[in-house]
């Protein structure tokens, strides 16, 4: 017994050690491949004219899917900020997932539309299609608009590929602020790419609380007022411009946020389309994309763009947040398990020896670590004598690498895009990267932990219970 | 979504090691016949000490095989000071031999039995090193003493302190710079603006005045005056847009692209490639050329799209012997330069090309710019191996829409993969000709894949006439599915 709590004692102390060391080397790579990869992309895309796209014959068609579920009270205004987008071919077909609000008569009445006679061809097997409809008005007919049974936002984005027939598709959150070239920054890549099929582009999701928008456009970008807000637009500026850039040039993307991505239709109809099944739709069907590409042997890529294309509205409040965070965590797990296979497989490249590895102990075992952690800190603290010295150096250390780490993501976001204009907005950043650990931090580790209980639970009870809404931004919509 | 992680609390943990084994205390475990009185004694510490490090009281208990904390570096120092009194004392000569061999010795008192000494009144030596040092003395003796991994952290902790500052520093002066810059440009602005719109209306312009001249030899003022007319001369055309390439040449412009287009890094000089090429600024073609194919593919697209503008007479010329592989958008950006000289070339002269962007590019362009003149080559290349290049042709002879190839593509349908299939009923619906009926209908009836089948459909609806009663006629001995299928196509509004 002795020796087993000495060599479980080793193990953690030592464990905890090289993965904290493992953790903050990743870290500061992939912090500078990102660098790099930002500095080259803002020099090259600083001469580029855009809008040549839109009138050459090289536009690759796109349908933009932006499936609804009770967004009664934006959906008019969202669906004209889609149509407003500035693309040549193009078609915007929002999917009503059997909303139990006026959804569907509110969009009917306001762009004219009627029923058409269409022959859905259920290429991915979705939930039954009540209608579509088509507007009479010639001014909005690149809309088309389905309403089906309630399945969940991957049903209904599978409903959406079965009829769209463009070569790509880009699946949006209806609630979503599009900038206006989003589309043209976001096929791009596809262009570019003269080796490589680029089978997915995603763009940077921002923070569009206490911004204002008019007409469906952003016209004020402000740091949000609400505090939870505010943290969370640090969390994604250092995880949108210190990470996913680095991943993209390593091609190993796992991730392209639901809120907006450009996909191949035909490689994602061959990969079978999104999982129902799943809470992270998104993050499992670009898996599953990389595992076909790689089973089948062609060369491609998953290619991510910097630029701020997509506004949303985030959580403020602890309660949407705790369930959102629980879904991500959920999200994640069922993605990693259900693609165990590729866990350090040398067959899948990056995608096995990296990308999945980094996932399942870096994101997915990270808070459970730093759990352990703490709780043997405790148990140490009360039955020995701490090191008082040492535990403040360490203590000090951690949270000052979090501050820097946080420091230079507002560098970057300054020297790239700098869409906060006013200097009192980037002190207030730097002001809040002082604070995030103390309590931002502890309550995200707290909702990821019980994420990873509610999915153990679930899957002994629960069952596929609550599939239902879509984000849970949803809610907190006025 | 990526997972926030600060790993805030993570190296906390390893405070466990040192609490351990911390680099100032060492454990001393008590054997038997040892009190504490005895371990002070052999550790040459004080008693108090070793009550106050391990937290015993007046009425403290130690027990057999229990840990008792010692400062290390008492250890050595006092222990030695001691030996040094004992052999001073009893004549002993302590050599490091003798050192090590005492090391054996468990205890003070034990080595005092052996020289019968009493060692008593040493012990006040040793309180003498225990005194505390000053504040600033302590932290720095402290740090030298500490062991590496102690230093490191420190070190770092620092440096990331010194680099959050610094760091603000940057995004200040950053701000002020820019805010300085900005308004030194929006002073001049309106005045280039002005002068720059005079220049277009005069009718014969005269010379640029030297106070111009003077002020465009500063940086910023060359930049705001260079892109506020590069902007207005990519709207403009004809006479306007020559008068802009004189003021440009006569504001003594052309040295600094030129400087641009020789400059080290490659994002500068695809910047002065494209002013050369928008200026029509034809010297440095050769410089612009040794870029063609450069490996750098931003530099090689604008290489590619001043070569282009400064060659109005054969502006694909580099076509003929590009071994890489053109990506879309440097064809979509060379497309741009042609649109800008107003030039569209016979593109036959690459359809046979072995380089495949190359041969994509130039299938695609007969059927934008319908070069009809090149249907019999486009149509051979339907028998090329390569599947992308059938679709393209495919493609490309459904803008055409000429009925000569008709036979020819639906004789391919019954070999082609799918995708190259629905191409080939599109292209055949565009053709709109009535030879195509009977396919149609085979293909409505008959095909699996019901995409297929619409688009077959659709082709049959757009025939109108004899296509339209042939479909009425289907219609009524026609199952579910393929009804659902006619009155689909049948709807225009989808």
């Amino acid at each position: 017994m002795y020796y087993i709590i000495k060599i479980l004692n080793f193990l953690i102390e030592n464990g905890i050690f090289v993965y904290a060391i493992a953790i903050f080397i990743s870290y500061i790579i992939m912090s500078i491949i990102s660098g790099f990869e930002m500095i080259r992309y803002m020099r090259k895309n600083s001469f580029v004219d855009y809008s040549a796209i839109i009138s050459s014959p090289y536009a690759p068609p796109v349908t933009i899917l932006a499936p609804a579920y009770n967004e009664g009270n934006t959906i008019v205004e969202n669906i004209r900020s889609l149509l407003s987008i500035h693309y040549s071919d193009f078609e915007v077909i929002v999917i009503n997932d059997g909303s139990k609000d006026d959804s569907l008569e509110k969009i009917i009445a306001q762009y004219q539309l009627e029923k058409v006679d269409y022959m859905v061809n259920y290429i991915i097997p979705t939930k039954p299609v009540r209608g579509i409809y088509k507007s009479t008005n010639k001014a909005y007919s690149k809309l088309l608009v389905i309403d089906k049974e309630n399945g969940g936002k991957a049903d209904s984005l599978n409903a959406g590929i079965n009829i769209s027939n463009k070569k790509y598709f880009a699946g949006i959150d209806v609630d979503c602020i599009l900038e206006e070239d989003a589309l043209l920054k976001m096929v791009k890549p596809i262009l570019e790419d003269s080796e490589n099929r680029v089978i997915a582009t995603g763009g940077v999701i921002r923070i569009a609380n206490s911004c204002k928008v008019k007409d469906g456009k952003m016209v004020e970008i402000n740091l949000p007022k609400n505090l939870i807000a505010r943290f969370q637009v640090l969390e994604y500026t250092r995880a949108f411009l210190m990470g996913r850039m680095a991943w993209s040039r390593l091609n190993g993307l796992l991730l392209i946020s639901g809120a907006f991505g450009v996909f191949d239709r035909e490689i994602v109809v061959k990969s079978g389309g999104y999982d129902h099944n799943t809470v992270g739709e998104d993050m499992e069907l670009i898996v599953r994309m990389r595992r076909y590409m790689i089973e089948n042997e062609l060369k491609y890529r998953i290619v991510y763009i910097p630029d701020p294309l997509c506004w949303t509205e985030v959580p403020d409040n602890l309660k949407v947040l705790s369930r959102q965070r629980d879904r991500w965590t959920r999200g994640t797990m069922e993605t990693l398990f259900n693609h165990m296979t590729l866990f350090f497989n040398p067959k899948y490249g990056n995608l096995g020896m990296l990308g999945h590895p980094y996932w399942f102990f870096f994101e997915w075992l990270a808070p459970i670590i730093e759990t352990i952690g703490v709780f043997y800190f405790i148990l140490v603290f009360a039955m020995g004598n701490p090191d008082w010295p040492f535990f403040f150096l360490l203590l000090g250390f951690t949270y000052l690498f979090a501050v820097t780490y946080s420091a230079w993501a507002i560098l970057f976001e300054e020297f790239t895009f700098a869409r906060y204009r006013r200097k009192r907005d980037v002190f207030r950043l730097l002001i809040i990267s002082l604070i995030e650990p103390l309590f931002y931090h502890p309550i995200n580790v707290w909702f990821a932990l019980r994420g990873n209980f509610h999915y153990l639970i679930g899957n002994i009870s629960w069952g596929k219970m609550e599939k239902k809404g879509f984000t849970d931004k949803t809610i907190i919509k006025k | 979504m990526y997972k926030p992680l600060l790993i805030f609390w993570l190296l906390v943990q390893n405070i466990c090691v040192a609490a351990q084994e911390s680099p100032e205390f060492i454990n001393h475990i008590v054997r038997e016949k040892e009190n504490v009185y005895r371990i002070s004694l052999h550790y040459g510490v004080p008693i108090d000490s070793v009550k106050s490090w391990n937290n015993l009281d007046e009425k403290y208990m130690i027990l057999l095989g229990g840990k008792l904390k010692i400062r290390k570096q008492f250890k050595t120092s006092s222990r030695s000071i001691m030996i040094d009194k004992l052999s001073a004392e009893t004549s002993l000569v302590v050599t490091p031999d003798t050192t090590n061999s005492l090391k054996n010795i468990r205890t003070l008192d034990s080595l005092a039995d052996v020289y019968k000494y009493n060692y008593l009144p040493l012990l006040s030596e040793p309180f003498v090193i225990s005194k505390e040092p000053y504040f600033f003395e302590r932290v720095l003796n402290s740090f030298f003493k500490a062991n590496y991994i102690f230093k490191t952290i420190l070190l770092l902790n620092l440096f990331f302190i010194l680099s959050v500052v610094v760091l603000l520093f940057i995004i200040l002066f950053r701000r002020i710079k820019d805010g300085y810059i900005n308004i030194r440009k929006s002073k001049c602005l309106d005045r280039y603006r002005d002068f720059i719109t005079d220049w277009l209306y005069e009718a014969h312009p005269s010379n640029v005045p030297e106070s111009l001249l003077y002020e465009l030899k500063d940086w910023v003022n060359r930049s705001v005056f260079t892109a506020e007319l590069l902007s207005l001369h990519s709207n403009l055309t004809g006479d306007s847009a020559d008068k802009l390439v004189k003021l440009f040449h006569s504001a003594g412009l052309t040295k600094y692209s030129i400087r641009k287009a020789f400059h080290s890094s490659w994002y500068v000089k695809a910047k002065g490639f494209r002013e050369l090429a928008q200026m029509k600024i034809t010297e440095e073609r050769d410089l612009i050329f040794k870029y063609l194919n450069s490996r750098n593919d931003i530099l090689s697209i604008e290489a590619q799209m001043a070569w282009i503008q400064l060659n109005p007479n054969d502006p694909l010329s580099f076509f003929d012997n590009t071994k890489v592989h053109l990506s879309e958008w440097g064809l979509l950006n060379s497309l741009v330069s042609l649109k800008k000289i107003d030039a569209v070339p016979d593109f036959g002269r690459w359809l046979s090309s072995l380089n495949k962007s190359v041969a994509l590019f130039a299938i695609k362009m007969s059927g934008v710019f319908k070069q009809f003149d090149n249907v019999d080559m486009v149509t051979k290349r339907l028998d090329d191996s390569d599947m992308d290049i059938r679709r393209e042709a495919i493609c490309a002879l459904g803008k055409m829409a000429i009925p000569a190839p008709c036979n020819r593509l639906r004789q391919l349908f019954k070999t082609e993969e799918i995708i190259n299939r629905s191409e080939i009923i599109r292209s055949l619906t565009m053709m709109s000709d009535s030879s195509n009926i009977p396919f149609f209908e085979e293909v409505m009836l008959k095909e699996t894949d019901i995409n297929l089948r619409i688009l077959s459909a659709k082709g049959l609806v757009s025939l109108d006439g004899i296509a339209d009663d042939r479909l009425n006629s289907l219609f009524g001995e026609a199952d579910p599915v393929l009804k659902a299928i006619i009155i689909h196509a049948k709807d225009d509004r989808i």
